[in-house]
């Protein structure tokens, strides 16, 4: 083995590594960038703040048929989510919960009472946590996007896979009323966050 | 008395050895080409990469043969009674390393987590493994058996990083709960320095033992 080739097994990853820059590809597919955060949440939360709040479907009042045609629009709704709102265009987005002035107490302690300790306790994707080996641990969160002193927001319910964020539903929460629930677009109907969840953990 | 003097070697051989087949195990989980297991999980921004991905598997692949044979390379009695089976296995884990492994893991190292100073100190990783390996074939090719055995050392020592590595980061954020940040970064040195430093004064102390 002489010195030429040594110096080739040293090059070929930087030529490598460089050839990878030039060709800049994407981190994943359907990726976007960070700046793109804007137009798609005006796009995903259109009808969604302000106005009135619409009924809550309770799932248990609904037959058999109606609740698989919920199942279905509920997983497919949630999987397009995922493949969009990926960790990085999250990051992209204005989300209220990375400013906490913006967010007082009770509003707070109101989604970490309805939301939060819902996704912890229904675990719809049986998260594993421990036998996921991360630095950045596995879990659920939310993070809403609401004014100061605004009656109604909305967020996402984001499930977190090691390193990665991943936004799996949408939801309207409405703070004069006590109200929090998941809204499937096209649908017009919202229901509890709960049965949201329960639907994704029957899929 | 040299019987009783070589039980420490022997007891750390074990370990060693047992580290490496449990990590070898464990890392052949990932040719069920899984994106979103257990590594793959930190580096969901690359692992679509078709050049990162092809790299780690690679990388993976040559890792763990190198895992596999290297403790075995060091028993006395099998370099004596089965010198054929020895030179064998250490083209196996020469090429392993030289052509597989370090060049694939400098690639990954240029997109390593912890910032610059971990992209630094994977890199040098790399390349430390790739030269103490590559002086060690030269050594053998010269004939030269003691300075084969002290680059093997340290070659396996950097080998061995893979079993400190995943051995220092749940220990450092889960019992220690240091910042993540910190983790990363000084993941990048503290998983193989050590190895290093530890292969040589075996080199220096105990080079009969080897």
């Amino acid at each position: 083995m002489n010195k030429k080739l040594l110096t080739l097994l040293l090059l070929a990853p930087i030529v490598f590594f460089a050839a990878d820059k030039a060709i800049g590809h994407n981190a994943r597919p359907g990726a976007k960038t960070a700046g793109h955060g804007a137009c798609i949440e005006a796009d995903v939360f259109e009808g969604l703040d302000g106005g009135s709040t619409p009924e809550l479907v309770e799932l248990a009042t609904l037959s058999a048929a109606e609740q698989a045609s919920l199942r279905k629009l509920a997983q497919e709704k949630s999987q397009a989510l995922e493949e969009k709102y990926t960790g990085e265009v999250l990051m992209g987005l204005d989300l209220a919960m990375r400013k906490d002035e913006r967010i007082g107490v009770t509003m707070r302690e109101f989604l970490d009472r309805e939301v939060q300790a819902v996704m912890n306790s229904v675990d719809p994707f049986s998260l594993e946590l421990e036998d996921e080996f991360s630095r950045c641990g596995s879990g659920y969160h939310y993070a809403v996007i609401a004014e100061k002193g605004a009656l109604t927001g909305k967020g996402f319910l984001i499930r977190d896979s090691g390193c990665y964020d991943r936004a799996f539903g949408i939801f309207r929460v409405d703070f004069a009323n006590s109200k929090a629930g998941v809204v499937l677009p096209g649908t017009g109907r919202m229901m509890s966050i709960s049965d949201f969840l329960s639907l994704l953990a029957e899929g | 008395m040299e019987f009783l003097a070589r039980i420490p070697f022997r007891i750390a051989w074990l370990g060693i050895t047992a580290c490496s087949i449990f990590l070898f195990v464990l890392t052949a989980a990932y040719f069920s080409f899984c994106s979103d297991c257990n590594f793959l999980l930190e580096k969901q921004d690359v692992v679509f990469n078709p050049f990162w991905r092809t790299a780690f598997y690679i990388h993976i692949g040559g890792g763990m043969l190198a895992l596999l044979i290297g403790p075995f390379q060091f028993v006395p009695k099998l370099r004596k009674h089965f010198m054929q089976l020895h030179r064998a296995a250490g083209k196996v884990y020469l090429g392993a390393i030289l052509f597989i492994a370090a060049p694939s893991g400098l690639f990954m190292a240029f997109y390593a987590e912890g910032g610059p100073i971990g992209v630094v100190g994977f890199t040098i990783m790399a390349v430390v493994w790739l030269l103490t390996t590559w002086m060690a074939y030269e050594a053998i090719r010269k004939r030269d058996i003691q300075a084969h055995r002290a680059w093997m050392v340290r070659s396996f020592a950097m080998t061995f990083a893979a079993v400190t590595l995943r051995l220092y980061v749940p220990i450092a954020s889960d019992v220690l709960h240091w910042d993540l940040d910190l983790v990363e970064t000084s993941s990048a040195w503290v998983s193989w320095l050590p190895n290093l430093l530890v292969g040589e004064l075996l080199i220096r102390f105990a080079s009969k033992k080897l």
